[in-house]
């Protein structure tokens, strides 16, 4: 019995390529970017140089096809759900039975759209480490400062849940099974009775939780913890030509992809 | 130890707690599983009172910035889906809860700010799938459905998650000062 599904944190595949090694920031703004020109260039040519332009990426990243498809897996039903959905309810010209011609567009336009936004964002996750993607989340924050926002000591509550997610994991595992070696059923009775035998397993894991939570409270501070104003980084981000180049090559996209809406999809419709 | 430290300790285990636990689920009768999300989420309010909304707040900013913690994956391209207002509404209602929680122990008024904040949780959530319906995807639903199969279905099972929380969270200091 599976309570846990396959769950990885460990989305991150670590190999040596030239996506892999841009800055996390560049590959922030990439995503931002191109998710920008999804919503502001919605026409049917703009998102196949889109798809075209993103599988560059994907081969300069290393990574295989396949990791982007299990990534794609759990929102196949809302892609096929959209393209059905337009392909169907849309009114205009008559193709055939139902299917109109805008229907045909829309429907295309809108699967395109959504796997466009999840292979994108797939990318990001699949070559930054978690622990890197904080950095840059910390780094966009940093203007937040001004309102008080105390950004590092919220970055550092970023690393302890991605630290602690795994041993957590086990932990609820551990759980059940101690219960289930004593016979307890988790499969049967009703609702109420389901609950019921979840209290042995939750009390001690948010007691563990507490105990977890002073430990590592105590290291910080046995090493020197004040707030996280003075802390320093063990592996700064640095920003080097390639990130630059990348962003060279972001702008021209964005030119591109408007000269395409504007230029190119009244003429063709799509 | 500071109680500085300690809390942003405890933040930061619970934000993985409420990761975690979300996908812990519960297989029903009748195949939808039960999870446990809002639970981990309420917890947050019974626990740190206003500051309890940081874990959802953390756990939102990590799903936006691409791990798969959101069911379905995450990523920025979630802040289209439909049901993406529940997930702010986690935000927003574990504030609400903590505001009102009370300080000193008292079944009712623990309860009831849990539930409040449940309330605004679907609210919130609510109106977001209905606007994202109606407006960016261009499938009208009407509000009454909306909350006929987005909202009903679910609250009985909410109630009893915030009446679990107050139950657990009165139970644990006993077992704590044992361990």
């Amino acid at each position: 019995m599976k309570f846990l599904g396959g769950f990885t944190i460990g989305q991150y595949i670590p190999l040596d390529s030239a996506v892999h090694n841009l800055d996390p920031r560049t590959k922030f703004i990439g995503l931002t970017g191109v998710m920008a020109y999804i919503f502001l260039f919605p026409s049917l040519v703009v998102y196949l140089f889109l798809m075209v332009s993103l599988h560059l990426v994907l081969m300069f990243s290393s990574l295989r096809y396949r990791y982007i498809w299990r990534g794609l897996r759990p929102v196949l039903f809302l892609i096929l759900f959209s393209a059905f959905f337009n392909l169907f309810f849309t009114p205009g010209e008559t193709l055939w039975w139902k299917i109109t011609k805008e229907g045909l567009y829309f429907g295309l336009l809108y699967a395109m759209r959504i796997y466009l936004l999840v292979f994108s964002s797939i990318i990001l996750t699949f070559t930054t480490s978690p622990i890197r993607l904080t950095d840059a989340m910390e780094y966009f924050m940093k203007p937040l400062k001004i309102l008080k926002v105390p950004v590092e000591d919220i970055a550092l509550m970023l690393v302890i849940a991605l630290r602690f997610i795994p041993t957590l994991l086990e932990e609820i595992d551990r759980l059940i099974k101690a219960q289930m070696s004593r016979g307890v059923d988790f499969d049967r009775g009703n609702l109420f009775k389901r609950i019921k035998r979840l209290l042995p397993v939750f009390v001690p894991l948010f007691v563990s939780c507490f105990k977890r939570a002073e430990e590592l409270a105590d290291a910080m501070e046995s090493r020197c913890y004040r707030g996280g104003e003075l802390r320093t980084k063990r592996e700064k981000l640095s920003y080097r030509a390639a990130d630059r180049l990348a962003m060279v090559f972001l702008i021209i996209a964005g030119i591109l992809c408007a000269y395409l809406f504007y230029a190119l999809s009244p003429a063709l419709f799509i | 130890m500071k109680k500085k430290t300690y809390d942003l300790a405890l933040t930061g285990v619970l934000t993985a707690l409420l990761m975690a636990g979300s996908f812990v689920r519960i297989p029903l009768p009748g195949g939808v599983p039960l999870t446990l999300q809002l639970f981990f989420v309420l917890l947050g309010p019974a626990l740190l009172g206003v500051r309890g909304m940081l874990p959802s707040l953390l756990y939102l900013l990590l799903g936006l910035a691409g791990l798969p913690v959101f069911s379905g994956g995450g990523g920025p391209g979630y802040l289209f889906s439909p049901t993406f207002g529940y997930l702010l509404g986690f935000v927003a209602g574990s504030w609400l809860a903590g505001y009102l929680y009370p300080k000193s122990p008292s079944f009712g008024r623990e309860l009831g700010a849990l539930l409040c904040g449940v309330a605004l949780v679907y609210g919130v959530g609510g109106l977001w799938f209905y606007v994202m319906k109606n407006v960016y995807l261009a499938a009208p639903v009407s509000l009454s459905q909306v909350f006929l199969f987005g909202i009903l279905p679910f609250l009985p099972g909410d109630i009893l998650k915030a009446l679990a929380v107050t139950l657990i969270v009165r139970k644990i200091p006993a077992y704590y000062k044992k361990g």
